[in-house]
């Protein structure tokens, strides 16, 4: 199973909702990922272990693993664009 | 009660607040929480805007989404606010560029299983733009609830 961080400020609010749509949105297409969340300042150190990073905000790093930074997952704005880039990643 | 309340003691409507900065927003919004959170609320929300700011791109009626972490918060709760003109936020994740926020959601949440759900619901609607042009136009708080829970209809 693919592993998916999501990152925000605070990794209760913003990445909750984030990783909420994230799921519905790749369920419907089929994908059944694990869905992780933590804090900005956290990426560097936790990225090692996921296949993909997604995040609302700036990071210092993800150790070499590919990041989708955006807020279309809170605003729906370009959010069917972001969901093709991330199963592109994926697979 | 709607889909909005799922998860949350209280969501606490506040139309057409007059504030003159991000700052006064953020300390207006703390304040209405109440009891709902601790007195150290306020400075972990503040703290959080400058380090990290929410203020989301929506087009029309832009929102942010100032918050604190769990560990300031008493009972789980929701400001809805409209703002009578707009102020600027910086953006998510872009913190060189503002928004002008007409609408500023503070939600209270003491653990993601929670209260997660009911925020995710009210983002879902504030995707709405006819949502969020009838929050912002709202002149009491009946008026901003009945236009969350009636879906812009």
């Amino acid at each position: 199973m693919k592993k998916i961080l999501v990152a925000c400020g605070t990794a209760i609010a913003t990445s909750t909702v984030v990783a909420k749509k994230l799921e519905d949105m790749l369920k419907a297409r089929g994908l059944d990922v694990r869905i992780d969340q933590c804090k900005a300042s956290e990426v560097p150190s936790k990225a090692a272990a996921y296949d993909l990073v997604v995040s609302t905000t700036e990071v210092d790093g993800t150790a070499g693993k590919p990041i989708v930074r955006t807020l279309s997952f809170l605003t729906g704005i370009g959010i069917d664009a972001d969901v093709e880039k991330i199963v592109g990643l994926l697979s | 009660m709607g889909q909005l309340l799922h998860g949350v003691d209280d969501t606490i409507f506040l139309p057409r607040l007059a504030a003159s900065s991000d700052r006064a927003v953020i300390e207006a919004l703390a304040a209405a929480l109440g009891d709902h959170v601790l007195p150290s609320f306020v400075g972990a929300a503040l703290a959080r805007e400058k380090r990290s700011p929410t203020g989301l791109p929506f087009p029309d009626v832009a929102v942010a989404i100032p918050h604190a972490e769990p560990e300031h918060v008493a009972r789980p709760a929701i400001v809805v606010a409209s703002l009578a003109s707009p102020v600027k936020f910086r953006q998510m994740g872009s913190p060189r560029a503002t928004v002008d926020a007409a609408l500023v959601v503070m939600p209270a949440l003491s653990s993601k299983e929670q209260a997660g759900a009911a925020l995710a619901s009210l983002i879902q609607s504030l995707q709405d733009a006819r949502i969020r042009a009838a929050l912002a136009a709202a002149a009491t708080a009946d008026e901003m609830r009945a236009a969350v829970e009636g879906g812009g209809r």
